[in-house]
């Protein structure tokens, strides 16, 4: 158990300024040995910037009893003077590893550990998160009942701020659900590793993965529709999956920056199931240096990090995704190696420890890192004039001793000396304020570009068709969109008006021409795609957000594209019709772009069939099926389908268009005279209507009625130039009606 | 140049007036004024446009006796043959959809000016655009002058129902006595029309009007959207229906990248059509009713025959 209090310790996790202190207390003197445990102190005639670190044999014990001599520790490269160690533990002296003392070193009792548990929940699907779970509350009930215990799982999950109350926490723990998108959402089976190894082959033009997979996906003479779709979800999926990423880390970086606010040293424990990252230079799914940017931040914060990656690659052999793809051992082992890439580049920029363990075996590392939090030492570094300059250095700590490990941060902040003496001031500690932090300092002003404010700025006004003309007549919109993806948001306490915004760049981006804005559009709908996210199920916003998402993407008639968002957007708002409605429009649109792939036409008929069900979509996915049944030259089908639409559509468009497809369906069959009659209550339900009327035409030349058929001619000619024809849009779905989709998203939002 | 698989035809069917230079021999060399016409209406006569050349250039001073026409397979004695005599209606289709950029406009523009130059006093001229829009910018009966002002306000946008616009002008009414050709400019996409190739063709087999299409190359990064509207994608193009369009109305496809001279491939079309020969016949041993096809030879070694493949008997 540990004496209190214990508030300087955190004190000097920030820069130790004490000019007029004369040497350094107790070098020499055996002060380990004081009979009561005492508030460590470090005395400096010198200003020195402490640099914790922890000092662990091969088991993963603690080394006790290190002096300043035993430690090397230089500045970007350059070797600096170890003024002090002290160690700090947990479990007072005793605690650590047995040894006899040594001049300039201090054993202390640590002030209240601030340990953080942070879950990727979008890393893990149920059952996998319900073992990760369980594990994670092992290791809670291990802790000391003092130590300050936060949780955080994103997105969108359960949050403790750090305390004592561990009940509280194990209850949120309890909470958590697995989020990673379920199986059945691509047509072919590709592996994590092979994703990455395609993508590059596809960027060389060729290679033995891309071949493999071909081969494999679509047979040794491969349609070229099935080459053609399996290379669409190669890219597409690289680009999901940056974005995926992305929101993980941009929701753990906004983890560590709220970790700043609580003084002193701090752990964070990542669990994760890991994420899709290329493990060579170049290669996709990229995410950039943004794993070790968040790496440094935490590290800068003066966080220790320990990372749990559950491999569930074993678990996952046999899932409905991967089951038919290649399961060699050798994969196996590459796909655990992608996965875990960023979690390497996070863990190692912040000079962690990351732990790979396979899916329900995480006791004996969640044990070993418990016991290695029970000690650390600080040191105090005597930095150069030419370190004090404010900015970070990274820094590099070696001890002389053979056959231990160093684990401490990469990268600190050195203030100039100004600074120093104002951050000399007391800062309040958890136990020092006699409270839990959680109540802390205001956090970080947060950074946003320029750009991204000013649009923020007239979205906030509420003018839609102004917000518009700023979006779109930005002069750089890929850096607009990688600005706003790479920064916290204008409203960090407004997740709906985030997304909605987000949403709004991301449609702009995929609708430019410039492939770097529509790279990023995609990216940003991934990652809102996760950020959106509630561990209880999808709420109304997030449904509606991902209607409007639909909407839009197939009004752009990219069907691809749209193909690789859907059906996860179906995942999580399995019961909202137009998304139903959508998925089936989409995969025609493929369909008529001669994309896709033998019978592939049932899958086709089987999603409108879905989208029948509701009443809701019911007359308009009836319209459509029929409209396909005609384009697959099954016109009585067709006919069929038509009839079992009870009364006419109250919507005129609908009402139209039911009135025109039939009429091609009738003409397709032979029945002439039925045909005209329906092309007629088609311009009945909506006159003027040129497709009607050139319907009419066409089918009046055939019957011989050239009078007839060159009237309606002229009449098209002659129209009103604003005469509107609903089957301009048929094609596009839903986008027919996306402002009135977008402007109910937009008062969502607000 | 794609290739021009056949024919240059025109048809009239039924109950006929003709505008035919009665007992004139066809002239040895192209007119720019039209001779006198005399008028000689008869019940039962079929018209029938043939594009006679040799090494690309057409071949002149041809009489009914160096045609042979089959109905059906069946040998027709060709009454009547007339040369660069009846007028001209040419309506111009063209696309000013997105795709249609503001370069290939403004060659657009200076081609169709040097069309309308190149007309006869007694030919005619008629513009329609199109994106998903079909409307009339021009019609044949108004001042030459609406037409700078009509291509000066192209502006182009929005989706191409290029197949409807085909349709439609196929489809506006014959007018006695004149020789009908419709030239579609396009990029060869169509994503609005209500009509598929098969409606299109079937228009075109029973409509008088020859087609001729200058495909223009997309030349955005992006092409507009193409779709099928049958389980066939080659239908879904203009460019896929062209030469089959070209084949039923005896006319020509030609097509014209980045920095080519649209207005020579404007002005060809227009020569070519005016060029041919018009054979008079009047169907005997076939059963009238229904559709027929037609086949039209030379007796002249080395020439290429191009002349409509069918018709129907209405």
């Amino acid at each position: 158990m540990r004496a209190v209090p214990r508030h300087v310790a955190p004190l000097l996790a920030l820069l130790l300024t004490c000019s007029a202190a004369s040497a350094v207390a107790g070098q020499g003197q055996g002060q380990a040995q004081d009979p009561q445990p005492q508030a460590p102190r470090i005395r400096v005639s010198v200003d020195v910037v402490a640099v914790d670190v922890q000092v662990i044999d091969s088991t993963g014990r603690p080394v006790a009893n290190l002096g300043p001599e035993k430690f090397s520790v230089t500045i970007n490269g350059r070797r600096r003077r170890v003024v002090s160690a002290e160690q700090i533990s947990s479990d007072g002296p005793a605690g650590a590893a047995d040894g006899p003392s040594v001049p300039g070193t201090r054993i202390s009792s640590a002030p209240e550990r601030v340990i953080m548990i942070a879950v990727d929940c979008i890393s893990f699907d149920t059952s996998a998160a319900h073992e990760v779970i369980q594990n994670v509350q092992q290791f809670l009930r291990r802790l000391e009942p003092d130590d300050y215990v936060g949780l955080s799982a994103y997105p969108n999950g359960a949050v403790v701020t750090p305390t004592t109350n561990h009940a509280e926490v194990l209850r949120a723990l309890n909470t958590i659900v697995g989020q990673r998108d379920g199986p059945g959402l691509n047509r072919f089976h590709i592996r994590p590793s092979e994703i990455i190894d395609a993508n590059r082959d596809l960027y060389a033009g060729g290679g033995a993965t891309l071949e493999a997979v071909v081969r494999r996906e679509c047979g040794l003479e491969p349609d070229p529709n099935c080459r053609y779709q399996l290379e669409a979800e190669i890219t597409n999926s690289a680009l999901y999956y940056e974005g995926q990423a992305t929101a993980s880390l941009g929701m753990l970086r906004s983890l560590v920056t709220q970790m700043q606010r609580y003084p002193g040293r701090k752990t964070l424990l990542l669990v994760s199931g890991g994420m899709i990252a290329s493990d060579s230079p170049g290669g996709r799914p990229d995410l950039g240096g943004l794993g070790i940017q968040v790496g440094r931040e935490a590290a800068a914060a003066n966080t220790a990090i320990y990372t749990l990656y559950i491999d569930s690659t074993l678990h996952d052999r046999f899932g409905a995704e991967t089951r038919n793809a290649d399961r060699t051992v050798t994969n196996q082992l590459r796909d655990r190696a992608v996965l875990a890439r960023w979690l390497e580049q996070f863990t190692g920029a912040a000079g962690g420890a990351l732990f790979a363990v396979q899916l329900g075996n995480a006791d004996a590392a969640l044990a070993r890192i418990q016991t290695e939090l029970s000690s650390y030492y600080l040191l105090g570094v005597e930095p150069a004039e030419e370190d004090r300059n404010g900015r970070t250095h990274e820094v590099s700590v070696k001890v002389t001793q053979p056959n231990l490990t160093i684990r401490g941060r990469r990268w600190v902040m050195i203030p100039t000396r100004s600074t120093a003496a104002a951050a000399a001031e007391p800062v309040a500690s958890p136990a020092s304020a006699g409270k839990p932090p959680a109540a802390p300092p205001p956090p970080p002003r947060h950074t946003v570009p320029a750009e991204v404010t000013a649009l923020a700025d007239v979205f906030d006004r509420a003018d839609a068709a102004g917000f518009e003309k700023a979006l779109y007549g930005t002069d750089d919109l890929p850096n607009l969109l990688r600005g706003f993806r790479q920064s916290d948001s204008p409203w960090p306490e407004n997740r709906r008006r985030t997304a909605v915004f987000a949403l709004e760049l991301a449609i702009a981006g995929l609708r430019s021409n410039n492939r770097d804005a529509r790279d990023e559009g995609g990216r940003l709908l991934a990652e809102y795609g996760v950020r959106l996210r509630e561990p209880g199920g999808a709420d109304s916003f997030e449904c509606w957000w991902f209607v409007t998402e639909a909407s839009a993407l197939v009004g752009m008639f990219s069907p691809e594209n749209a193909l690789l968002f859907i059906p996860r957007s179906l995942q999580r708002c399995p019961n909202e019709p137009r998304l139903r409605l959508a998925h089936a429009v989409v995969s025609e649109q493929q369909w008529l772009r001669g994309r896709t792939i033998a019978g592939q036409e049932a899958d086709i008929l089987n999603l409108y069939e879905q989208a029948i069900k509701f009443p809701e979509t019911a007359v308009e996915a009836r319209v459509r099926a029929a409209r396909f049944l005609y384009g697959m030259g099954e016109f009585d089908r067709g006919v069929a389908l038509l009839k079992e639409i009870s009364t006419p559509a109250a919507d005129l468009e609908l009402r139209y268009l039911a009135n025109l497809v039939r009429g091609q369906l009738l003409r397709g069959s032979g029945r002439h005279e039925e045909a005209a009659a329906a092309f007629r209550a088609a311009l009945q339900a909506w006159p003027g209507a040129q497709s009607a009327r050139v319907a009419l035409m066409t089918l009046q030349v055939v019957r011989g009625n050239r009078d007839e058929a060159a009237a309606l001619s002229e009449e098209v000619q002659v129209a009103a130039p604003d005469q509107y024809d609903p089957w301009w849009t048929y094609w596009l779905g839903d986008y027919r009606i996306y402002p009135a989709i977008l402007g109910k998203l937009r008062e969502m939002g607000r | 140049m794609r290739a021009a698989t056949s024919s240059a035809v025109l048809l009239l069917a039924t109950t006929v007036l003709m505008a035919l230079p009665s007992g004139q021999a066809p002239p040895s060399a192209p007119q720019q004024q039209q001779a006198p016409t005399v008028f000689r209406t008869g019940a039962d006569v079929v018209t029938v446009d043939a594009s006679v050349q040799r090494e690309r250039r057409p071949v002149t001073g041809l009489t009914a006796a160096d045609f042979e026409l089959l109905d059906n397979g069946v040998k027709q004695e060709v009454s009547d043959v007339t040369y660069e005599k009846l007028p001209i209606d040419v309506t111009l289709v063209l696309d000013v959809s997105a795709s249609v950029t503001g370069a290939v406009l403004d060659e657009l523009r200076r081609a169709l000016r040097q069309v309308r130059t190149d007309l006869t006093a007694a030919d005619r001229m008629r513009l329609l655009a199109f994106n998903m829009r079909v409307r009339r910018l021009v019609d044949f009966t108004q001042p030459s002058g609406d037409v700078d002002m009509a291509l000066a306000a192209l502006r182009p946008g929005g989706s191409s129902a290029v197949f409807d616009a085909l349709a439609v002008s196929l489809a506006s009414a014959d007018a006695p006595g004149r020789r009908r050709l419709v030239v579609l400019f396009s990029d060869g996409q169509d994503s609005s029309s209500i009509s598929d190739a098969d409606a299109l063709l079937e228009v075109a087999r029973r409509s008088t009007p020859t087609v001729a299409t200058i495909l223009a190359s997309p030349l955005l990064e992006r092409p507009a959207s193409v779709l099928r509207s049958s389980a066939s994608l080659a239908s879904a193009t203009i460019e896929g229906l062209s030469d089959r369009l070209a084949t039923e109305t005896g006319g020509m496809v030609t097509t014209v990248k980045s920095g080519e001279n649209l207005t020579s491939k404007f002005r060809r079309m227009v020569q070519d059509f005016r060029s041919s020969y018009v054979l008079f016949f009047t169907p005997n041993g076939v059963e009238r009713a229904g559709p027929h096809t037609l086949e039209v030879r030379v007796k002249r070694p080395g020439v290429e025959v191009r002349a409509r493949r069918g018709y129907v008997w209405r």
